[in-house]
């Protein structure tokens, strides 16, 4: 898989040996290239931890350099209340059991996805949806962004 | 675009077949859609709840109950109406293939 472009030269902040913390390079609403990063972090032998980003930092646990797939579900929010967790609910990480994939970790909107089996299935066979899925974030986080603004410039 | 189609996605119709068959929370939908297509067809929780999402707001499902965090969801009559709207569109699609000898 290709690399991403401006991933080699990036900052690594050093933990420990066990992990190492890396910023991202792109956001993760470029879905397909924050899925090839992990994965060429992977196959160095980085794979992101649990609940692994955090402040726009991701965390690595460093293990056996091996290839494994990464992806990301864009989960638009579905109420006022849905800030409240970025985590899926139980029934969500029992069909992605099922299909061979475990949940990591979130970013924003999207929720990460990860697979070991080459043999499973791939988790997304609806791209239309997740493209429907990506549209519908954007147009919440510029509401979102114009609400702020609104506010801003009211108070 | 997604917003303005008029036919349904693959798994946009399998949800709603697994719904005529009866009220299903999530699993159950996923599963009945990977037994039915034997494994051709998978919904991925992001995908299903994506489309369940879409649904409710078209009013095509309703939320009938929740428990213990599994929603259940049952079709409409409008569901039921895209439904068939939609298997009478595929079977003129095969009939136009087959008048023309496949």
């Amino acid at each position: 898989m290709q690399k991403v472009k401006g991933c080699e030269g990036m900052k690594e902040l050093q933990m420990g040996a066990k992990q190492i913390r890396r910023i991202p390079p792109c956001p993760s609403y470029h879905v397909e290239a924050m899925e090839s990063w992990l994965e060429s972090m992977a196959r160095d032998g980085y794979f992101l931890s649990n609940d692994g980003f955090s402040l726009g930092i991701a965390t690595f646990d460093v293990g056996t350099p091996r290839k494994v797939r990464y992806r990301l579900q864009a989960v638009p929010k579905r109420g006022l209340l849905d800030d409240m967790t970025d985590r899926p609910n139980e029934e969500a990480l029992e069909i992605s059991e099922a299909l061979g994939w475990r949940y990591v970790a979130s970013q924003g909107r999207f929720q990460v996805y990860y697979c070991a089996d080459p043999d499973a299935r791939e988790l997304n066979t609806d791209p239309e949806m997740q493209s429907l899925s990506i549209d519908v974030i954007h147009s919440q986080e510029r509401s979102s962004l114009l609400s702020a603004l609104l506010w801003w410039l009211l108070k | 675009m997604a917003g303005t189609r008029t036919s349904l996605t693959e798994s946009m119709f399998y949800v709603l077949l697994a719904l005529r068959s009866g009220p299903k929370f999530g699993v159950e939908i996923s599963s009945y859609v990977d037994e039915k297509t034997k494994g051709e067809t998978m919904l991925g929780p992001a995908t299903l709840y994506t489309i369940l999402g879409k649904f409710e707001k078209e009013k095509y499902i309703q939320e009938i109950s929740v428990e213990a965090r599994k929603r259940t969801y049952q079709l409409t009559a409008k569901g039921l109406k895209a439904y068939r709207d939609e298997v009478n569109r595929l079977r003129r699609l095969v009939a136009d293939a087959e008048s023309e000898g496949v």
